[in-house]
């Protein structure tokens, strides 16, 4: 009796094995990709944080003197607050326009289709250098934007959006929202699965305008709005190119987004050690901030049963 | 089934092998440089291919972004074989090993040296090796828009002119034309003006022990003052607008709206090739207040070195070579990376300049007289420092710091920083 059941287990035990071998040779180019180019650099990072290492010579060992150096580090203190201003503006700013836009797509126009893909457009060039550039020819003291004040005040205008430390991270601002598109097409989606029949009744109800978004649309896209809110809030902590492009972090340190800091202590002071501590401390920030969205989630996102 | 994973994985690791395993790679090469200057580099490295047909692979970068990248290809231990060296940097790759010793090379005659004077070839030597061969100096110069000035109805200032004679006269070129009397030069330069400030008072930027600065908050403070002081009464572009200049074209001198600009004379040529059909006449000058006290300074800039990985010694010695005694690559060259060190090659190249590579030739010439001793290799913290350098004259230049305050700052910072 156990001699057949140990020969029937062993059979169904190499089967899974065999099956869990082919699963794990179609998953190997992921796999490798993942242990080569992402765990192992992680973990050498971890232990970088640890040292003093200038990229030339061989790493130090120096415990936590990086991370305890960080507090009494000026730039670094005003680089968190300034990127916590962004991702604080940025995100929302973001998220309702990429919401309202899309609320007015999904109304059925001709041509609808044209204005989709134009509003996308923005987010496929993306954090391009060529509109990074742009931007700051936009921005600048005789730049098209107050070429167009200039116009309509009928005075001269040279105010340098980009060169004052009181206005450039708002106009970086903008640029990060300019970059809606992707988030749109996902709410697009989202709002053509909630079903017909919802609005119907609402209509029969006398439901207006408002109160259809307010209950029906908004309730039923909440969880879109969340994976929009989640990927908003990480992509915004990582933003770099756009600061490193158009302002370099300047002027005064006023746009020196995070991740541009970790990229100047590292690879333009060559302190590499200080920059990986860095970086590990803007993933636990992003990590602190996604686990409380994901926890939050419970009281205002409705899964449909 | 097993058989088939390994057969996977091998397939897979020979593709990923494969790359590494092609033959006859070309000789790898880097430098910094503007685009005129690759251009150039680039026509040279393809006379050299032509000559020893040797192929060669390029990468050439604006100056920050080659720093950044050659640092970190130091780190991969995968530097290009032969590559162009500062001396801002060039000890701290010698200390770390990264860089081969050229003696035997020079020895065995691979780089011949034998018609170079021993003096044009000493800068290269750090501790017992030869690490580079510098083919060419650099220094610090004021280009001049000679034709704004003369319309304006006044004089370019001379050689022997103090900074207090430059500032009042670029406050008085504004008030004449309402252009610029200088581009915003002291916002970006800590390394150069600032240095010559400097120097010109008797400091260094670094003390001697290097765990310090080696000049006095009041030398900064004035020289703070006088920025800000021409900034405000409109001498100079405002800050605000300075920060967002990208490239050379986009400052003001490059457009003919300031009279005078500092640069590194290598820049020179980019500057007055752009100026010279609009406006005739770009002359250069020592730094304003520099000729007194003998404080300008000669720095070789085109070290070529080869790394001590570099896997392809010999042609990356056949091109150091080339690059040093060839005819037809310095003809090509026509001086504009400096005087070439082998003398015969230098006669060669003098009766073939262009107009604008003898200007710099000559000023060079002229400089010399004016320059002391070079400073010290700059320490490793330079690159941070000369950031905090620009925040602080930001503060200044916005009215958020006084030129005191701001001085003061920059030298704690200093003292702080190299003492870590």
């Amino acid at each position: 009796m156990t001699a057949a059941y140990d020969a029937v287990a062993k059979q169904s035990r190499r089967r899974k094995l065999r099956n869990n071998l082919a699963g794990y040779a179609f998953l190997m180019p992921w796999l490798f990709g993942l242990i080569a180019f992402t765990s192992v650099p992680m973990l050498y990072s971890l232990y970088l944080s640890f040292t003093k290492y200038d990229s030339l010579g061989t790493p130090k060992w120096i415990g936590a003197a990086n991370f305890a150096n960080m507090f009494q580090d000026r730039i670094f203190w005003k680089s968190v607050g300034i990127t916590f201003k962004y991702v604080a503006i940025l995100v929302p700013l973001r998220l309702s326009v990429a919401l309202g836009i899309a609320l007015i797509l999904t109304t059925g126009h001709k041509g609808i289709g044209v204005y989709r893909t134009v509003y996308y457009i923005p987010s496929l060039l993306g954090g391009s250098v060529a509109i990074a550039i742009i931007w700051s020819r936009l921005w600048g003291s005789d730049g098209a934007i107050n070429g167009l004040i200039s116009l309509f005040s009928g005075s001269p205008f040279t105010f340098s959006w980009i060169g004052n430390p009181s206005s450039a991270l708002y106009s970086l601002i903008l640029l990060g929202c300019w970059h809606f598109g992707s988030s749109m097409l996902i709410f697009i989606s989202g709002i053509k699965q909630i079903p017909v029949s919802y609005y119907e009744a609402a209509l029969l109800d006398g439901a207006s305008a408002w109160q259809r978004f307010r209950y029906v649309t908004f309730p039923a896209l909440t969880p879109v709005i969340f994976f929009n809110l989640v990927m908003g809030i990480i992509n915004a902590f990582k933003a770099f190119s756009e600061a490193l492009i158009i302002t370099d972090g300047g002027p005064m340190d006023s746009t020196m987004l995070f991740a541009l800091y970790i990229y100047k202590q590292g690879f333009t002071y060559f302190k590499m050690g200080y920059a990986c501590a860095l970086s590990w401390i803007l993933l636990i920030i992003i990590a602190v901030f996604s686990t409380f969205v994901f926890g939050s989630s419970n009281y205002w996102v409705y899964y449909e049963a | 089934m097993m058989k088939k994973f390994v057969a996977i994985f091998l397939v897979m690791s020979m593709l990923l092998g494969g790359v590494a395993l092609a033959a006859d790679e070309p000789l790898r090469v880097a430098w910094w440089g503007s685009e005129s200057s690759n251009a150039l580099y680039l026509g040279e490295a393809d006379l050299f291919t032509k000559a020893t047909g040797i192929e060669y692979e390029a990468e050439y970068l604006s100056w920050g972004d080659y720093w950044t990248k050659i640092n970190t290809l130091a780190a991969a231990n995968d530097l290009p074989d032969t590559l162009r060296m500062d001396y801002q940097y060039i000890l701290n790759y010698v200390d770390k090993d990264q860089l081969m010793d050229l003696t035997p090379l020079v020895e065995s005659g691979a780089i011949d040296l034998s018609k170079v004077p021993d003096s044009a070839i000493s800068g290269g030597r750090f501790g017992k090796g030869l690490y580079g061969i510098n083919a060419g100096s650099n220094g610090l110069t004021m280009a001049v828009n000679a034709k704004l000035v003369q319309d304006a109805g006044m004089e370019v200032l001379a050689n022997d002119a103090t900074w207090e004679d430059f500032e009042a006269w670029a406050i008085e070129f504004h008030e004449k034309t309402g252009l610029y009397g200088a581009d915003l030069f002291g916002a970006k330069d800590y390394n150069g003006v600032f240095r010559i400030f400097a120097r010109s008072h008797g400091e260094e930027l670094y003390n001697e022990a290097q765990d310090g600065a080696g000049f006095k908050a009041e030398t900064l403070a004035a020289f703070f003052a006088s920025i800000k002081r021409m900034q405000d009464a409109g001498a100079t572009q405002n800050i605000a607008d300075a920060v967002t200049d990208i490239g050379k074209e986009n400052y003001p001198f490059s457009k003919g709206e300031a009279a005078t600009i500092f640069t590194v004379t290598d820049s020179y040529t980019t500057y007055a090739a752009v100026l010279k059909d609009r406006f005739g006449e770009v002359p250069m000058r020592l730094i304003p207040g520099a000729a007194a006290t003998k404080a300008m300074f000669v720095k070789p800039s085109q070290f070529l070195s080869i790394a001590a990985t570099a896997e392809k010694v010999d042609e990356a010695a056949k091109f150091i070579n080339y690059w040093v005694n060839d005819e037809e690559a310095n003809l090509f060259i026509a001086g504009r990376r400096g005087v070439p060190i082998n003398p015969e090659i230098a006669t060669l190249v003098g009766q073939s300049l262009d107009e604008n590579s003898m200007a710099v030739f000559e000023y060079m010439n002229m400089m010399a007289g004016y320059a002391s001793d070079l400073y010290a290799p700059d320490p490793q913290a330079h690159g941070e420092i000369a950031d905090e350098y620009n925040r602080q004259v930001q503060a200044v230049l916005f009215g958020e710091s006084t030129p005191e305050d701001a001085a003061q700052a920059l030298v704690d910072y200093i003292n702080k920083t190299l003492k870590q």
